[in-house]
């Protein structure tokens, strides 16, 4: 069975078992290692991608169900020139640490945002459920996407 | 490639589907929703080779219809996608709270209102109580037919299903009354609650009950209706601290079940509290409380 | 030659370098690095917690499909450990915990090696086994380590044997003789705790290849020359055939200060011919985690009647599990901190670390610290009940200041503490601990004292400098997220170059170029590593300035580095550019480059006090001044935090912004510890918390922003007089919030976590 689909722009197909999940392929296969395997249940959001327009936890995905799908991991997020407006604010706010969490962090943040530019510090908390961090405390990644709030530009993709 | 070595399949219809978990060999095949329960049975232990069976091409389980006044809901549906669709109905507010609060973001996109139902093993489905409350009924397709079933024996029957059968549908019937549907939980957010109460009540224009259904999750291994508590809140007005004296006195009717979250004496103790809050919520006129 | 530079140009919220890469997913984690030509390995673990192993058979494993190589307790009969040899890498005859690795394997694919590992046949003859603290020290209770005798001592002169691992002891005046008094009111408690995970995001991971007759080792550690020391030990080859590296490591908090999974990679790599690559799953990461340990703390005071403290007893079990390790070590430190904070007449600390058949624990920021705070600062509340004095006076009156002699008879220097304490409540005035919240909700709060300490040791630096006028700096440290690699370390080079922290490249662990190195953690990066670096920069320096002072004509001691430029002192613009120096020195001299090292100092303590110490005496205390404010439901017993302030003790600030971070970040894994993460290890000797689905951190929901202030200023021997900065937020949460939800609900709180279960069965006076 061949799955084909697009992944950051490009086109994919995949002929390995349907079964194993896209965060196993995404590292394994195509060697695209943003996306971290760090509980594997769901609960964590390291593995946060794109599925079709929305943030998914790609552990739980199993490679048979993308046929046909638009797909876009952390690399295809944002370029060397010029980082998306999320990625930026973390970068201007120095929130960083470890940086395991961050790729889903902006996965969550720039699917969110897009959707809410003037959210309160509760609804970016909500949003933040399915996103752990053992290393900030999460506050100043908060203090950084309330930054973007009232913002010139919206949030958008740059896309490489 | 012979059958035998297809290992994921991707059937159109029903028909088409019921035909492939009907061969189950030389593996057991398991249909497939949202998957987020079945990528999880390498954690639980359990066998993972086996056929998936996605019904995600099966065009009539993803839509939400009017039927009569009552709404059916293909298995497929999303609890995101069912949190928007249901209305302002009040009696949909529990159901539309608990498709809204349950898990995470990311996870409610994913997961189906099917697959809530069909996780056996998982002990705190928050879909589940709501559509007990509601008097949902569920169609079941096999081989050899369609049967409907309400909720309840659908849960009883749930360890011996045959291989060959799909839930199709979700009915809920048309809405009356009002609806509540409070969770318990040791953090904000973000896990599975310890404890919940859906609550669906109609009442008689001089404020008493006419109707009344509890459901519980999470509190025994099973979700399950609470109804000596129905029957002693029955004929009475809605008021949240006589529910909850009420739901204290009844414990002893339900054996709340010790976990690695919680031991059954916690959730004993936090059942009339959340009794009371789910009836509090069901008389607030207008916003229903958090998804907490 | 004094470093003749003004400290403050070292201060600035310097940006990390490493934050763009993190952000678009490209930066490469140990677990990143593994390719095609790669094996893959997985451990065969014990399913049992104490057994005799009376077969364990690998042939049917080793023809299986993409096998490569297996290893068991034949490829490494070897002991190591800390303080005690006590501990083999794989169970040979004897199983003493559940995990326990027996064998590991390595296949082309993680799927084969699994289903090899299934292959392999155990069979066991299962010994009862003893599971908690009073089971391992009850009269009777079988050996965990029937040999304990015939283990070599690594650190001698502690007091072992049967199942206590490690005691240390401290013994100051007479304790009898003031228990004895009349005039005193003596009050006692015990307290216990149970263990905490790091749940770093990425686990424990490495990849090992053999070339050339020696093991590279590239691995997510916190010590890479303790990987180095332990895999040479482990596999019998000198220490000079193990190279370790290290990438960026995605979080340690302490889970990698120790050697884990390297030895087996290692020795798959040798035996396969190939690179082997092991990573723990995360279930294997919940499980068989080095984990801040489970204890129970029993302290007794005697209060004299102006409220002084005239005697501290106190004995302290902690469990370190199956093997030794860490805890040996840590016995050490409730000295410091159980036996901290405050004047005491006298004292007499009993530590046992205690043998149990449970996954080895280890070390997680601020270790014991934590729980000894709790423990102290519950018990300075329970006195200051019993005597009828404020909380808060209590702690002023009797907080350790300068002159005053610690629990190993050190002398600390400088007023700290009561300043701290003063700043506090000055900013945030106490109206009341107890009493109810608007909604009816029990309202708590308390303010808490702590004192941690800087680990030094040993650290050794380099100093590289390039001819465009940059600097290499080459250490052993290792960045594990609090940026102090990204951050600290290259403004103090930078300052002491007079150049712009970019132009300081800063390599990345490699045990091949840079000398040994205690390891990163224990606020000891900035600090020994720091000042190592400082050193390294005095030899640049000293070197630089004789050749510009001959290019200038003038005298060495008339020069200053700054802004890229050797200059006369007090007139900018005069001398030249540092790549002209430079380019001079390599016609002369040759290419710059300066070494520094740094170890303990080496405070002393009062002779015969303490036994069975790895550290005798503080070099570097850290306090920290803690106060919060909660409401706690009286059903639920969810406690939800009002507000939480700190005042931290950090000499010199010199990232402002990376300590908010630290500060922020440390606070909310103490408020996991406190009230939403337990451990539990069901009758098998199993960990019941197998994923993030049981075990439960802080998410975005549960947290608030921590108020903080930085104190400066206090004495130290840092570089700059900055002390590490990273550790000690963690360390006095749980004695705040335990303190203040005892003043919320008035019932005494003696065991941690505080989950919202836990704090209800307080509440309704059942038994826990």
């Amino acid at each position: 069975m061949t799955v084909s689909f697009t992944l950051n722009g490009r086109a994919r197909s995949f002929s390995g078992d349907p079964r194993a999940s896209l965060l196993e392929v995404l590292r394994d296969t195509y060697r695209l290692t943003g996306a971290k395997e760090v509980c594997g249940e769901g609960f964590c959001g390291a593995c946060m991608v794109r599925i079709d327009g929305h943030p998914a936890t790609a552990c739980l995905v199993p490679m048979g169900t993308l046929e046909g799908s638009d797909l876009r991991t952390i690399e295809g997020i944002g370029t060397e020139a010029e980082l998306n407006p999320v990625q930026q604010a973390f970068v201007d706010f120095d929130v960083v640490q470890c940086g395991m969490c961050f790729p889903g962090m902006v996965m969550t943040l720039t699917h969110f945002m897009k959707d809410n530019p003037h959210p309160t510090r509760e609804a970016v908390k909500s949003a933040l459920t399915g996103n752990i961090c053992r290393c900030t405390g999460y506050e100043r990644i908060i203090d950084a996407v309330m930054s973007l709030s009232g913002a010139a530009h919206p949030v958008t993709e740059v896309q490489p | 490639m012979t059958q035998s070595d297809v290992v994921f399949h991707r059937p159109e219809t029903i028909a088409a589907a019921l035909s492939i978990l009907a061969s189950a060999a030389p593996r057991p095949a398991i249909p497939l929703a949202g998957g987020t329960w079945i990528m999880r049975a390498a954690l639980r232990g359990e066998d993972t080779d086996k056929t998936f069976v996605s019904l995600a091409n099966i065009a009539s389980l993803h839509g939400i219809e009017n039927t009569g006044g009552g709404l059916t809901i293909g298995a497929m549906v999303s609890h995101a996608a069912l949190a928007q669709a249901l209305g302002a109905d009040p009696a949909h507010d529990g159901l539309r709270m608990a498709c809204a609060a349950s898990a995470n973001p990311a996870i409610r996109h994913r997961a189906t209102i099917g697959g809530n139902l069909c996780s056996d093993g998982f002990m705190a489905p928050d879909l589940v109580p709501a559509l007990m409350a509601l008097g949902a009924m569920v169609t079941l397709q096999a081989p050899s037919g369609e049967r409907r079933l309400p909720i309840a024996d659908f849960l009883r029957g749930r360890g011996a299903r045959p291989a060959a059968e799909i839930l199709t549908h979700v009915h809920l019937p048309p809405p009356r009354g009002t609806a509540a549907h409070a969770r318990a939980l040791l953090r904000q957010a973000g896990e599975y609650p310890v404890a919940v109460v859906s609550v669906l009540a109609g009442c008689r224009d001089d404020g008493t009950c006419q109707s009344l259904r509890i459901a519980l999750s999470a509190v025994e291994p099973a979700p399950r209706r609470w109804e000596t508590l129905e029957n002693a809140l029955l004929d009475r007005p809605l008021d949240p601290e006589a529910a909850r004296d009420a739901a204290q006195a009844r414990i002893q009717d339900l054996h709340p079940r010790d976990g690695v979250d919680a031991s059954g004496w916690y959730r004993a103790r936090l059942l009339p509290q959340l009794v009371q809050r789910a009836f509090a919520d069901l008389t607030r006129p207008t916003a229903k409380g958090d998804p907490q | 030659m004094k470093n003749a530079h003004d400290p403050s140009l070292a201060v600035m919220d310097l940006p990390r370098r490493d934050a763009r890469d993190k952000l678009r997913g490209r930066t490469r984690y140990t677990v990143d690095q593994a390719g095609p030509e790669v094996l893959h390995a997985v451990l065969l673990r014990a399913t049992v917690a104490s057994a005799r192993i009376t077969r364990l058979d690998v042939t049917p494993a080793l023809t299986m499909a993409g096998v490569h190589a297996i290893a068991t307790h034949r490829d490494a009969p070897g002991l190591h450990g800390i303080g005690i040899a006590d501990h083999p890498i794989f169970a040979s005859d004897i199983v003493r915990y559940h995990g326990e690795p027996l064998a590991v394997i390595a296949a082309e694919t993680l799927a084969q090696a699994r289903r090899a590992a299934n292959a392999v046949i155990v069979e066991y003859e299962a010994m009862p086994p003893v599971l908690t603290l009073q089971a391992a020290l009850a009269p009777d209770a079988p050996l965990v380590h029937p040999g304990w005798e015939s283990y070599e001592v690594l650190h001698p002169g502690a007091t072992r044997g049967g199942n206590i691992a490690w005691e240390a002891r401290v013994d100051r005046g007479d304790t009898d003789a003031a228990f004895a008094r009349d005039d005193v009111t003596i009050v006692e408690g015990t307290y216990d705790v149970g263990r905490q995970n790091h749940l770093s995001f990425e686990p424990r991971a490495v990849i090992a290849s053999y070339e050339d007759g020696r093991f590279h080792i590239q691995t997510s550690t916190q010590a890479p020359w303790t990987v180095k020391h332990v895999v040479a030990r482990v596999l019998e080859v000198p220490e000079s055939a193990v190279r370790v590296t290290v990438p960026a490591v995605g979080g340690g908090f302490g889970l990698k200060f120790d050697c884990s999974l390297e030895p087996y990679a290692a020795i798959l790599a040798r035996k396969s011919g190939r690179a082997v690559s092991l990573v723990n799953s995360r279930r294997e990461e919940m499980m068989t985690c080095l984990c801040r340990e489970n204890a129970e703390i029993h302290i007794r005071s005697a209060i004299d009647a102006e409220g002084e403290i005239v005697a501290r007893e106190a004995s302290v079990l902690m469990d370190c599990g199956a093997y030794g390790g860490e805890q040996v070590f840590l016995t050490t430190m409730t000295a410091h901190t159980l036996a901290g904070n405050y004047r005491l007449g006298a004292a007499k600390i009993v530590t046992r670390a205690v043998y149990t058949n449970t996954p080895p624990n280890g070390a997680f920021r601020a270790c014991n610290g934590v729980y000894n705070t709790f423990a102290l600062e519950r018990h300075t509340d329970e006195i200051c009940a019993a005597i009828g004095m404020d909380p808060f006076e209590f702690r002023r009156r009797n907080v350790i200041g300068d002159g005053d002699i610690g629990a190993t008879g050190q002398t600390f220097q400088g007023d700290v503490l009561a300043p701290m304490l003063d700043r506090m409540v000055d900013k945030y005035p106490v109206e009341r601990r107890s009493g109810r919240w608007p909604d009816g909700r029990l309202y708590g709060r308390a303010t808490t004292v702590g004192t941690w300490f800087i680990f030094v040791g040993p650290s050794a630096a380099t100093v590289n400098l390039n001819a465009d006028g940059s600097a290499t700096l080459v250490t052993a440290g290792v960045e594990i997220g609090s940026g102090t690699m990204m951050q600290s370390l290259p403004q103090i080079v930078a300052a002491n170059l007079g150049i712009h922290p970019d132009a300081v490249i800063v390599k990345t662990a490699d045990t091949d170029a840079a000398g040994r190195d205690l390891g990163v953690g224990g606020g000891r990066t900035t600090v020994s590593i720091g000042a190592a670096s400082e050193a390294a920069c005095a030899e640049v320096r000293e070197k630089l300035l004789i050749v510009a002072a001959r290019l200038l004509q003038t005298n060495a001691a008339a020069l200053v580095l700054t802004n890229g430029r050797v200059e006369v002192d007090g007139k900018p613009g005069s001398g030249m550019t540092l790549k002209a120096v430079i380019a001079e020195a390599e016609l002369t001299t040759g290419p710059i480059a300066g070494s520094g090292a740094f170890t303990a100092p080496g405070t002393t303590a009062m002779p015969g006090c303490a036994t069975g110490h790895f550290i005798d005496a503080i070099d570097i205390p850290v306090f920290a001044v803690h106060d919060c404010e909660v409401a706690v439901d009286e059903i639920s017993g969810r406690c939800e935090i009002l507000s939480y302030r700190v005042v931290q003790d950090v000499g010199r600030a010199l990232n402002r912004r990376a300590i908010h971070g630290q500060i922020q970040g440390g606070v909310v894994q103490g408020i996991g510890y406190a009230l939403t993460e337990e451990v539990t290890i069901g009758p098998d000797g199993a960990v019941d918390q197998t994923g993030l689905e049981s075990y439960r951190v802080p998410l975005a929901g549960d947290v608030l922003p921590i108020d903080f202030e930085l104190y400066e200023g206090a004495p130290s021997l840092g570089p700059l007089g900055t002390k590490g900065a990273g550790e000690v937020p963690i360390l006095n949460v749980a004695a705040s919030l335990a303190c203040a939800i005892a003043n919320a609900t008035g019932k005494p709180v003696a065991s941690l976590p505080m989950t919202p279960e836990r704090i209800a069965t307080l509440i309704a006076g059942e038994a826990l």
